[in-house]
């Protein structure tokens, strides 16, 4: 646990010298929410980013997520992604699910309105340990703030059986401007109902997408779940880096 | 009733009518989508990067561009000539490792225009890639031929396309808004003129030269570009393609229309958001009305042939050169070139005597910001030492496949690509120039050619050294042409 | 210099550059190249290295000099047709051939070519500003044209 926020930490430093931005903000790189832009029309996008969970009461898990995203035309694309995660207290490798999501960018920003686009995701099962499938929608808009910075409410319902809604509000800043290009500062609120009703679980997180050569984005970020309605989920960490590539 | 309403709108516009919304305004210009594109899949791309220097200043051309118009779109445009330009010349002059996201750089402007910045960025995009294809060392020259008319029939397939016909510069600058950007703000149009410069002088340094001997002439180049360029004021037109790279121009014109249409819908753009007096719906109207003109969609169906004289619709271009519309003042082939004066692009210019038909196709000479052509290596030589600075000379040799590039340094000392070339020279009449002023990869080629040509048998083959330090001085066959700049108040229009 | 004089000598540079050969524009001031007639040379060619580049008078060139970083040599062009008065610059050095001296007298640009000269002697220089009827000129040596050149406006 101390290894891992020194480790956050340490990149947060490194922020602070590092100069500029990357701007479009993808799903769980290397936070939760996205913005209102679909990935280029004929572009492909792998992504992968490997998370470390660290809690009070329990050894902490790991997890790889991988995502290959297409961008099949104009203003949508298609991605497939998985993340199982290795429970160290267990030493058992949690397949979880397939995730099939769709997007689609309505709008861009046009005069005072923000940007608009939606995503509609299912799961299907991969293993007998994988979680309860899910089909998840969320609403985005993405709006410019000052000159660089933007706002992004991502607003969720997933039923699993039974309906549950969430919000987060994600906000970009370009480090460096208008010096330095390749750099950009995330951070995020969130909250969602759980199972039981309750607006249960809630989140903070900064991360930081880092361009490091023409097609590939490095990412990283620290995550801290304050309220869960799994208990021992309560006060941990997520520390996650990341890496994606377009061709 | 929007088209209705800009018409009225436009009459009410100072004395001089603004032109009118067109009918037929393709309707991809009203969608919201940001319809982001990504680049033809290819192993070139990115090979911009192997020209590190150039890659950089290429990139940071997209930052100028942007921040310029973000603080013309977000009602700076007071603050453009000062706090603007410095902070443009900051990054000019620490250009970025990597290619910025212009839309990000220009956030108000999106959100006003987002439409033509899918024209900028999809016309830009095929300035890199055409770029990428000339500097990948994986392909043959005629490989890359073949996939610069593929990557242009890519470029086509979008609605964002701009036409590749040559359009009448004359006609394209000359609406009540004309001019206006360049009379106001001198300094960052010279910034915008310089970036233009530097993405139309690179396809000779490019094109057909052995990725090997790329780099070298960037040297030169690049100088030019930040120290010149970027802060000449006193350019009278927009660089053109075929006045900086004739021989990429002349083989590949559809390319050279279309950045040239590119830059001119540029300038048309910095006039109308800087020009005063323009009720928000009139520049938008205006911005898309100049879009409408240099679209692709616009002059399907047409060809170089459609002839008609200074309007929408005048494709012609001079004769030898069908990259490049007709400018101001135009006659055939004589066109006025800033730096250089009067020129006519189907002859030597330094001989005036007619370019060859046939191979070997003669040079190209860089130098002082200009590109000319010229017949063969004694011109080429004796025109870049008449003339101060550093200097290009790309030219035939016996070897299609072979080009000489010689960078020379401030004295004129030469540097050749080629490590064994040889030159021939004996100096004769100059409309046979082309036979008796030649190089050669190497002292064999040289032989083989006396032996073809009696005529010059017992020749000495010049050694680079001996070459260089030659200088047959002025043409007899030289013809100025005497008339005045047609930019200039009282010029002959 | 009265009107119809230099109307005389501005008409026969006018004459001379649309009927020569090769000419091209001052590098510094970027008015038209004068030529060489039959009576007069009036073609200042400076060397540099390998370079061989004209200007439009010997003004020009001093005033330009700075851009090149090396050693010149500059063919001015003298009263005699064919023999220049040669100038050098040696490691920053400006010599001169001895009792070569310099008019330096216009007020327009535009006459330059015709009141910035060199001369091999004080004779040639007064028989220039005789015939041209001259009015308050100077002779300079070539240390003072320089000098005067090369001052910053006031």
């Amino acid at each position: 646990m101390k290894a891992i926020v020194a480790l956050g930490i340490l990149g947060m430093a490194s922020l602070a010298l590092a100069q500029s931005d990357h701007n479009n903000l993808d799903k769980e790189r290397p936070l939760t929410f996205e913005d209102a832009y679909s990935i280029a029309y004929r572009s492909y996008e792998l992504q992968t980013g490997l998370s470390a969970f660290a809690f009070l009461n329990r050894r902490p898990q790991y997890g790889l997520r991988t995502e290959i995203q297409y961008g099949f035309a104009k203003n949508r694309d298609l991605s497939i992604g998985w993340d199982p995660v290795y429970d160290s207290g267990s030493a058992r490798l949690r397949g979880n699910n397939l995730e099939l999501s769709y997007f689609e960018g309505l709008s861009r920003e046009i005069g005072n309105a923000p940007a608009i686009g939606y995503r509609v995701e299912m799961e299907a099962p991969t293993t007998g340990s994988a979680r309860n499938a899910d089909v998840r929608a969320r609403l985005i808009l993405s709006k410019q703030a000052r000159t660089y910075d933007k706002f992004h409410l991502n607003l969720g319902v997933a039923a699993t059986g039974k309906v549950a809604f969430g919000a987060i509000l994600g906000y970009s800043l370009p480090l460096g401007y208008p010096n330095h290009f390749d750099t950009t500062f995330l951070a995020e609120l969130g909250i969602e109902q759980s199972r039981m009703d309750s607006w249960q679980n809630s989140w903070a997180g900064i991360g930081i997408r880092r361009q490091i050569d023409v097609t590939t984005v490095l990412d990283y970020s620290l995550r801290m779940r304050f309220g869960s309605a799994v208990s021992e989920s309560r006060n941990s960490l997520t520390f996650t880096v990341g890496l994606s590539k377009s061709f | 009733m929007i088209a209705l309403l800009g018409l009225v709108l436009s009459a009410g516009f100072g004395q001089d009518r603004l032109p009118p919304v067109p009918p037929d305004l393709p309707s991809w210009i009203r969608a919201k989508g940001m319809d982001e594109l990504y680049y033809k899949s290819a192993p070139y791309n990115w090979s911009i990067n192997r020209i590190p220097k150039f890659a950089r200043d290429m990139y940071a051309t997209g930052v100028g561009h942007s921040m310029a118009y973000e603080a013309l779109a977000s009602g700076r445009e007071a603050e453009l000539e000062t706090t603007t330009f410095e902070r443009i010349n900051r990054i000019l002059k620490n250009p970025p490792r990597l290619p910025v996201d212009e839309m990000a750089l220009s956030p108000t402007f999106v959100r006003k225009y987002g439409y033509l910045e899918k024209v900028f960025d999809w016309a830009h995009t095929l300035h890199f890639q055409t770029i990428d294809v000339l500097a990948y060392p994986g392909w043959s020259d005629s490989r890359k031929e073949q996939e610069l008319e593929e990557l242009w029939s890519f470029y086509q397939s979008e609605p964002y396309a701009l036409t590749g016909l040559p359009m009448n510069m004359e006609y394209l600058d000359s609406f009540p808004y004309s001019k206006g950007f360049r009379q106001k703000y001198p300094k960052v149009n010279g910034l915008f003129w310089g970036y233009h410069w530097l993405q139309t002088v690179n396809y000779d340094m490019l094109y057909r030269v052995p990725t090997a001997d790329q780099a070298a002439q960037y040297e030169v180049i690049g100088e030019r570009y930040r120290e010149v360029e970027l802060y000449d004021e006193t350019r009278d037109f927009m660089p053109m393609t075929a006045e900086l790279s004739p021989r990429f121009a002349k083989r590949f014109p559809q390319l050279a229309n279309a950045f040239d249409n590119l830059h001119m819908l540029h300038d048309n753009v910095n006039d109308i958001l800087s020009q005063p007096g323009l009720t928000d719906l009139q520049r938008e109207q205006q911005i898309q009305i100049a879009i409408y003109r240099v679209l692709d969609s616009t002059h399907r169906g047409e060809s170089e042939d459609t002839l008609r004289p200074n309007s929408l619709h005048d494709h012609r271009h001079p004769p030898s050169m069908p990259g490049m519309g007709m400018m101001v003042g135009s006659d055939e082939d004589e066109m006025y070139m800033s730096g250089m004066g009067w020129m006519n692009m189907s002859e030597c210019g330094h001989c005036s005597v007619p370019m060859p038909e046939e191979e070997p196709w003669g040079a190209t000479v860089t130098a002082d910001g200009w590109t000319m052509s010229v017949r063969c290596l004694m011109c080429a030589r004796d025109m870049a030492s008449e003339t101060p600075g550093r200097a290009i000379i790309r030219a035939a040799t016996e070897d299609p496949k072979k080009l000489l590039i010689l960078v020379s340094d401030e004295e004129g000392n030469w540097k050749p690509n080629l490590p064994n070339v040889v030159f021939l020279e004996k100096f004769g009449e100059h409309p046979d120039c082309s036979g008796w002023s030649r190089a050669f990869t190497n002292d064999s080629a040289l032989k083989q050619y006396l032996v073809a040509n009696p005529e010059y048998a017992g020749m000495p083959g010049l050694n680079l050294s001996a070459w260089s330090k030659l200088n047959q001085g002025k043409p007899d066959t030289y013809r100025r042409i005497d008339r005045p700049n047609p930019y200039k108040r009282g010029g002959n229009k | 210099m009265k009107f119809h004089n230099l109307f005389v000598v501005a008409l026969c540079f006018f004459t001379a550059s649309i009927t020569s050969a090769h000419e091209g524009d001052c590098p510094y001031c970027k008015l038209k190249l004068v030529q060489n007639t039959p009576e007069q040379d009036n073609e200042v060619v400076l060397r540099f290295g390998n370079k061989k580049i004209e200007y439009r008078c010997i003004f020009c060139v001093f005033k330009d000099q700075k851009r090149y970083k090396g050693d010149l040599v500059v063919y001015a062009p003298s009263e005699k047709v064919g023999e220049p008065v040669i100038l050098k610059r040696t490691d920053g050095k400006w010599t001169a051939p001895e009792g070569a001296v310099f008019l330096n007298s216009f007020k327009k640009h535009v006459d330059c070519a015709a009141l910035s000269r060199a001369f091999s002697s004080s004779a040639a220089y007064e028989a220039y500003v005789k015939k041209n009827d001259l009015k308050e000129t100077k002779a300079f040596t070539l240390l003072e044209f320089i000098d005067f050149v090369v001052k910053p406006a006031k």
